[in-house]
C-alpha cells in the first residue's frame, strides 16, 4: 500500500488541540474533515470508532510529536463528518461512524457497474456473495460494511436498477439488477 | 551666529553680480537686523525692482526670528512699492519725461526677467529629452537581462524610483514596448493573491514574506521566470489600490504580507516578532521573560493575538508544563522541526 502523503498540518502541535477562538477551530476543523476523508479513502477504511486504539486507526495521533487528539476532538471531527454528510452513525451511542469517503448514489453507480461488468444483469445475486464472494474480491467493493452496502442496494432500487428480495432470514437477502 | 542666505529664483542681473559673492549671498552678522540696516533694504529693494524675488533663508542661533524680520521688510517693501510706484533708490527725474523712462526700464527689465525664464525652460526641455532617450536606449539594450535576473531588475527599479519615472504605470505606455513587463507583474500580483488566498485556512490571513515567496514559487514551477521579493513587493503594492486589506506590514526585522484587514497593536507586533525569533512558537512565561510584560499584559495580548487567528493554542502532553502558542504565519514546517530538534524527537 503506497505511503498516504500527509499534509503539512499533521505535524504542527496546534492542530491536535482543539482551538478555543470559533474561527480558528473552524479552520482546524475543516482541515481534519478532508484529511479524514482522503486518508479513508485511500486506505479503504470505511468505519471510524472513538474506541479505537492507535493502531488500528492511527490518524488522531501523531507520535513523532507526540500529540493526539483528545476523545472530546476525535468526536467532533466525526460529528461535523456526519453533520456535512459524509458520515453516518451506526447505532444510537455515537461511537461508531460510516465514513463516506464516497457518496452512497457515488457507490451504487460502482455497484452496478460491478454487476454489469461480470455479467450479473437479470441475475441474482445473495448479500453474502456480495459481502465477501469470489467477484467481490479485488473490486471496487471489496470490504463494503453490510450497512453501506444496503444503503446503496436501497439507492438502486429507488433508481429502478435494481431489485431486493428480503427472504426470512438475513441470509436469503437477494437481490436482482436490471441493466 | 546666523547667516542670511539669499537664493534667488533666476540668475542675478550681470551688473549686480559685483555685489553678490556667488549664487548664494552671504552676509556678516553684523548686517544681519534688517529693520535698522540700509544697505541690506536697499539692496532688497533693487532685487525686487527687477523682479528678482529673493527667498530669505537664515540658518544658526536666532534665525527663525531673523528670517520672520526678513520676509516682513520684503512684504514691506513690496507694499511700499506697489503703493508709491516707485521706490527711493531711484532717482526721481522730475516731469513726464521721468516718468516715462522709469516706466520704460522697468519694462525692459520685466523682458529681460522673462527671456532669463525662457532659457532655462529650453535648457531644462532639451536636457529631460535627453536623458530619456538615454534611459530607452538602456531599457532596450538591457531588457532580456531585465526580464531575466531578478536581481538586475530590482537595481533596474531602484534607479527608476531616484529618476522618478514608474516603467508599471501604464499597460500602453513606452515601457510596455520597451520592456514588455507588464503582464509580468499583473500576473504575479494574481499568483500572489491567489497563494494568500490558499494559504488562509492553514496558515492564517497574515503571511511571511518568505514563506510566501517560497510557496508562490513552488507554484509558478521551474520554468517560469525566476521571482525574488522584490517583485513581490511591487506586484502587491500595484494590487493594494484595489483594496481589500491587501499589504505589506513590517514587524521587527521582517515583512509579513496582509490578506485580510488587520490592525496589529504594538504588544501584538512585538509578540510576532519575539516568536519569530523563537522559531514560531513560544510559552506563555518566555514571552514575558524576553519581553519583561507583567502577567497581565502577555495574557492580554495572547488572547488578542489568538483572536485574530494569528497564534495557535497547543496543549503538550505533559500537564505540568506550560501550554504553548504557535504563530503560523512565520511559517508551519520550520517551526515544527525546530521544536523536534529542541525536544529531541524522531
Amino acid at each position: 500500500m503506497a505511503d498516504f502523503p500527509m499534509p503539512v498540518f499533521y505535524s504542527y502541535p496546534p492542530y491536535f488541540t482543539l482551538q478555543p477562538v470559533k474561527e480558528t477551530q473552524r479552520k482546524q476543523r475543516e482541515s481534519w474533515k478532508d484529511l479524514i476523508l482522503s486518508y479513508c479513502c485511500h486506505h479503504r477504511i470505511f468505519i471510524v470508532s472513538l474506541d479505537a486504539a492507535a493502531d488500528e486507526f492511527p490518524l488522531f495521533e501523531n507520535k513523532a510529536i507526540q500529540r493526539k487528539l483528545s476523545l472530546e476532538a476525535r468526536s467532533l471531527l466525526l460529528e461535523d463528518l456526519a453533520a456535512s454528510g459524509r458520515g453516518r452513525w451506526l447505532g444510537p451511542d455515537r461511537r461508531r461512524l460510516l465514513v463516506l469517503w464516497r457518496g452512497v448514489g457515488e457507490w451504487a453507480d460502482v455497484i452496478h457497474a460491478w454487476a454489469r461488468g461480470n455479467g450479473l444483469e437479470d441475475s441474482v445475486v445473495s448479500l453474502e456473495e456480495l459481502l465477501g464472494g469470489e467477484d467481490v474480491r479485488g473490486s471496487e467493493l471489496a470490504g463494503m460494511p453490510r450497512e453501506l452496502l444496503s444503503a446503496a442496494l436501497r439507492t438502486l432500487e429507488e433508481r429502478g436498477k435494481a431489485r431486493v428480495f428480503r427472504g426470512d432470514a438475513n441470509d436469503d437477502t437477494g437481490v436482482k439488477f436490471f441493466a | 551666529m546666523a547667516i542670511l542666505w539669499l537664493l534667488f529664483g533666476m540668475d542675478p542681473v550681470p551688473w549686480r553680480k559685483r555685489a553678490l559673492e556667488s549664487q548664494h549671498g552671504t552676509l556678516p552678522q553684523d548686517v544681519l537686523d534688517p529693520s535698522q540696516c540700509v544697505r541690506l533694504r536697499r539692496f532688497l529693494r533693487s532685487l525686487l525692482l527687477h523682479d528678482i524675488s529673493p527667498n530669505l533663508q537664515c540658518r544658526g542661533a536666532g534665525s527663525h526670528d531673523l528670517s520672520l524680520r526678513c520676509n516682513l521688510v520684503v512684504d514691506g517693501l513690496l507694499e511700499n512699492q506697489s503703493k508709491q510706484g516707485t521706490t527711493r533708490w531711484m532717482r526721481r527725474r522730475p516731469g513726464i519725461q521721468g516718468l516715462q523712462r522709469t516706466q520704460a526700464t522697468r519694462e525692459s527689465f520685466k523682458a529681460l526677467g522673462d527671456h532669463v525664464n525662457q532659457t532655462k525652460l529650453e535648457l531644462m526641455r532639451s536636457q529631460m529629452a535627453v536623458f530619456k532617450e538615454s534611459l530607452e536606449q538602456f531599457a532596450l539594450k538591457y531588457r532580456s537581462d531585465i526580464r531575466r535576473d531578478p536581481a538586475f531588475r530590482e537595481s533596474f527599479h531602484a534607479m527608476c524610483v531616484t529618476i522618478g519615472v514608474d516603467p508599471l504605470a501604464s499597460n500602453k505606455g513606452i515601457w510596455n514596448r520597451l520592456l514588455g513587463f507588464g503582464d509580468f507583474y499583473y500576473e504575479l500580483g494574481v499568483q500572489c493573491v491567489e497563494t494568500c488566498l490558499v494559504l488562509r485556512s492553514s496558515v492564517g490571513a497574515l503571511v511571511e514574506l518568505n514563506l510566501l515567496l517560497r510557496h508562490i514559487q513552488r507554484r509558478r514551477g521551474s520554468a517560469a521566470e525566476a521571482v525574488s521579493a522584490d517583485d513581490v513587493l511591487k506586484s502587491l503594492e500595484k494590487l493594494s489600490v484595489l483594496g481589500g486589506g491587501l499589504g505589506v506590514v513590517t514587524v521587527g526585522g521582517s515583512r509579513y504580507v496582509r490578506s485580510q484587514p488587520m490592525e496589529l497593536s504594538r504588544d501584538a507586533a512585538d509578540a510576532l516578532d519575539f516568536a519569530q525569533r523563537s522559531g514560531g512558537f513560544f510559552s506563555a512565561p518566555d514571552l514575558s521573560a524576553s519581553l519583561g510584560w507583567a502577567p497581565a499584559r502577555t495574557e492580554f495580548t495572547l488572547q488578542q493575538l489568538l483572536r485574530d487567528g494569528l497564534t495557535w493554542l497547543d496543549l503538550p502532553p505533559d500537564a505540568g508544563a506550560p501550554c504553548l502558542y504557535w504563530v503560523p504565519a512565520v511559517g508551519m514546517e520550520q517551526a515544527a522541526a525546530a521544536y523536534a530538534a529542541a525536544h529531541r524527537l524522531a
